[in-house]
């Protein structure tokens, strides 16, 4: 099947309009490949390496051709390749096989970057422009970390009781990224299940789900994490693990895949995959408690690819957002459009992430909203960075944020 | 090809506009058809009429094939390269030129979208009816080379019926420019009906100006479901005997609305053996009465459900799944190979149970869905096209589907056009004479055969069997 429906849908068609870039080209050469039709050209790997892997076309594919695995499994075939060349690029293997691969490391990139952020050392070295010196790229990439917050526990707020009890244990994973850049979020995503009346486990350790290794080709890694987690979450006893971080949610999902040759996981990976939830498809399943006080404002949604192309979660963001008395919810043109993040492509491939997320900054702009609402940290970051970039008035919040300030407000 | 003569194209078009990688040559090879592909030489990107020109003079005086491509989601290999071809790609020309609101009409660039040409002319309140299933990516340039149709054709008609004029690259290099704004022009021959359909053969497009109509008020989409083919039949024929003519009138069979129903999870009811799929559109009072009429007519025949659209958004979704059939069949076997047989609306019903037989004969798995109301219908073949005796018998299937079509009145491609998919059935279809009219006139207009050759008319007649060495020049995808 060849129809070309995906073309449509597919960020990199539409900025060439040229077939090798689009879904159905790929799957062509990927083809061409693994029949040794082709070998592992740089026309090939650029092309694959140009995907962003935002899954709009496995969405859009009438016939279900799981674009996903295969071009996952080229990317992998690639990275090894390059490896073995010794062509892997070093912003790559600094941010995979350093940063990401202990949460530690992260940590401590987090606590440098809030030394030198509050130490006005970023706007002075911004200002200055001296990384230009080094590359334009690093300037420019400079500018899209958004403000390091203070590390605080996560607590539970015994001043907040919950409006009603429910007999439901839910574990939390903080996550990397989110954990350092978006505290609040995850204080957000404790405060409303608290509030909603769920028995929370909060990990003392943090574990990382793995996602960034597995997508990057470091699959042992991302098994070990997996284990790791299973273990842990299994020996809590909770009833489901709850998500606020759309790319670590959906990765987690595929743990009985990730784990299905592993003798001793495979089958408690399946099991463990069937609770994790989104916090917005939790909430949805279950009920969530409408707050009565209002916020006023444009509120638009944009949808995080992890969400709504691998889970399938759309309506029920949006059903958490309009919920909220006062809003005024706007569609946002091309909300399932990827906003150019895409795990660390905004990194790896700067200059095309950034022709992604200008298209997606027009759109908000049109949309007239003053609060973009999205539940990925990837995303927020992004989107952050291109409000600032293009010049575009809006704040960006997680779902789960804004549903909090809504409850604030009632104590 | 020559790397000199290669070298002489990059520098027409320069060297960011044209290609020539393997990875480029492998997917420019294919279009939406199944089971067909060949390797261009080259690919080209041309950016205005003179480079064309260029181009096909060229190819006129060193003899190499030419063949146009838009989105490449065509349905009959019509801009599957050819041997010893390259490629003109004419996705980039996507400019809306004009919109001419005194005299509804626009002038177009052949890459623009079908969809957006909608979206844009929808704004002004305005209207461009034909719709074929690919609109979201298909271009005007490749529904005008291929007459498309869509599911509006049963009102409004397909493309042929708003194409004012066309600026066009003849095949030896003319740029030449035919129609206009003037609703009645006689001046001449109608070139530009001669055009619309020629898949690619006699001319590429550079300019479309289209026509345009007021945008209907309103519209009501229904769907009845049924237990019997027949029975579904019996109600297209019924409310086209009241005079109600709908926008739309699709049909689904069994087979179809399950695999519809496995991508877009709607809630069509999988045990249905008939669907249709039914729009009016036009003034509320009008579209009001007229639906109401249509969901008695359903309901005396003996529907089993019949269900409204509450509202645009759910009609949107039910004709968006609609459009999906075709791909969403690909769920079921490995390889779908659609066929685009048509016969006069009246005999549909009866065209249906010809193929349910013939597929039984050949023990075959066979999904029928398309237009009802145009009796324009897509028989699907869901087969594994390594099983070689199971093609085998898909081809002797079909073959008798064409019979038992052309029996009946019909023809051999309804919107898709002959191309390379079609063309040995083209000598049952017309009669010799006839066909030797349409050979003299490509002989007229490209008398070294250059643009997009081998399509539509086969070299030698058919023979039973393996083809003759020169035509099985595409190799099995």
């Amino acid at each position: 099947m060849h129809c070309g429906l995906c073309l449509p849908v597919c960020p990199t068609y539409a900025l060439t309009g040229l077939e090798k870039n689009s879904p159905r080209g790929r799957i062509r050469m990927i083809r061409a490949v693994a029949d040794g039709e082709l070998s592992l050209t740089g026309n090939f790997k650029e092309s694959i390496n140009f995907c962003l892997n935002c899954q709009a076309c496995v969405t859009a594919c009438p016939a279900g051709v799981q674009y996903g695995q295969l071009v996952e499994a080229a990317q992998l075939h690639i990275e090894a390749d390059n490896r073995a060349k010794g062509k892997s690029s070093w912003i790559k293997r600094f941010s995979l096989d350093w940063v990401f691969s202990d949460l530690k490391r992260l940590r401590f990139i987090g606590k440098l970057m809030r030394g030198y952020q509050r130490a006005g050392l970023e706007s002075f070295i911004q200002r200055v422009g001296i990384l230009k010196l080094f590359s334009i790229k690093l300037h420019e990439l400079s500018y899209m970390a958004p403000p390091v917050p203070a590390r605080r526990s996560l607590h539970i707020n015994k001043q907040r009781a919950p409006f009603t009890k429910k007999d439901i244990r839910v574990g939390l994973l903080p996550g990397c990224v989110q954990d350092v850049f978006f505290r609040d979020v995850n204080q957000d995503t404790v405060d409303v299940l608290n509030l909603n009346g769920y028995d929370l486990f909060i990990p003392e350790k943090d574990y990382c789900c793995g996602s960034v290794h597995g997508h990057n080709g470091n699959l042992d890694m991302a098994r070990q994490l997996a284990r790791k987690s299973i273990d842990v979450y299994d020996a809590a006893g909770v009833d489901y693990v709850v998500m606020n971080s759309a790319g670590c949610g959906a990765y987690m999902k595929e743990y009985g895949h990730l784990l299905a040759d592993d003798p001793i996981y495979a089958e408690r990976a399946v099991k463990f995959a069937s609770r994790v939830k989104d916090i917005s498809e939790i909430l949805a399943e279950q009920g969530w408690i409408a707050p009565t006080k209002s916020i006023t404002g444009k509120v638009t949604y944009h949808e995080p690819c992890h969400l709504v192309h691998t889970q399938k979660i759309s309506h029920q963001p949006r059903e958490l957002i309009a919920g909220i008395p006062g809003i005024t919810f706007v569609e946002l043109p091309e909300a399932t459009w990827c906003c150019g993040s895409a795990g660390i492509y905004n990194i790896t491939r700067f200059e095309d992430a950034m022709q992604v997320l200008e298209r997606k900054m027009n759109n908000i702009r049109n949309s007239g909203a003053e609060y973009v609402v999205t539940g990925n940290p990837g995303c927020m970051i992004q989107l952050m960075f291109g409000a600032k970039k293009y010049e575009v008035p809006v704040q960006i919040l997680h779902p789960v944020s804004l549903l909090n300030q809504a409850y604030r407000q009632e104590v | 090809m020559h790397h000199q003569l290669l070298n002489q194209l990059r520098s027409i078009v320069g060297k960011e506009n044209f290609l020539d990688s393997e990875e480029d040559k492998l997917v420019y090879a294919y279009d939406g058809t199944p089971l067909i592909q060949h390797k261009p030489e080259a690919i080209l990107l041309p950016r205005n009429a003179e480079e064309i020109s260029h181009i096909l003079k060229l190819a006129n005086a060193e003899h190499f094939n030419v063949v146009p491509r838009g989105s490449g989601t065509g349905l009959s290999g019509g801009s599957v390269p050819v041997e010893n071809s390259i490629v003109i790609l004419m996705n980039r020309w996507n400019k809306l030129i004009e919109i001419d609101r005194d005299n509804l009409t626009a002038w177009v660039e052949p890459g623009v979208v079908t969809a957006s040409l909608h979206a844009e002319v929808e704004k002004l309140g305005l209207f461009y009816p034909p719709d074929p299933g690919s609109q979201n990516i298909c271009t005007i340039g490749g529904n005008v080379a291929e007459n498309a149709g869509g599911l509006r054709g049963l009102k409004y008609g397909v493309t042929k019926n708003y194409i004012m004029g066309i600026e066009m690259v003849m095949p030896d290099g003319e740029i030449v420019r035919n129609g206009g704004k003037n609703v009645k022009d006689v001046a001449g021959y109608n070139l530009r009906d001669l055009i619309v359909g020629s898949e690619g053969t006699l001319g590429i497009f550079t300019k479309v100006l289209v026509k345009l109509i007021p945008r209907p008020e309103t519209s009501k989409t229904l769907l009845a479901f049924f237990n019997h083919i027949s029975a579904a039949a019996q109600t297209v024929s019924d409310i086209i005997a009241s005079h109600i003519i709908p926008c739309t009138v699709e049909f689904l069979d069994n087979t179809t609305i399950r695999s519809v129903e496995a991508y877009s999870h709607i809630g069509l009811p999988v045990t249905a053996q008939a669907l249709l799929l039914l729009e009016v559109d036009g003034y509320e009072e009008v579209v009001k009465r007229d639906a109401e009429k249509i969901h008695a007519i359903c309901v005396r025949n003996g529907a089993s459900g019949v269900k409204i659209a509450a509202d645009q958004a759910e009609a949107i979704s039910l004709k968006e799944a609609r459009r999906t059939a075709f791909s969403a069949l690909a769920r079921v076997k490995p390889t779908t190979i659609l066929e685009d047989a048509t016969v006069p609306r009246s005999n549909l019903a009866i065209l249906v149970e010809k193929i349910d037989a013939i597929a039984r004969k050949y023990n075959l798995s066979i999904g029928n869905f398309g237009h009802a109301g145009d009796g324009n219908l897509h028989p699907t073949c869901l087969t594994d096209e390594r099983d070689q005796d199971e093609i085998h018998r898909v081809e002797k299937a079909f073959d008798e589907i064409y019979d038992e079509t052309l029996k009946l009145g019909g023809t051999i491609t309804g919107e898709h056009g002959v191309g390379l998919a079609k063309r040995q059935f083209l000598e049952k279809m017309i009669e010799v004479p006839a066909l030797e009219v349409m050979r003299k006139i490509k002989r007229a207009l490209d008398p070294n055969n250059i643009l997009n050759p081998g399509k539509i008319f086969t070299h030698a007649p058919k023979c039973e069997g393996k083809l003759p060495a020169n035509l099985d020049e595409q190799a099995i995808l």
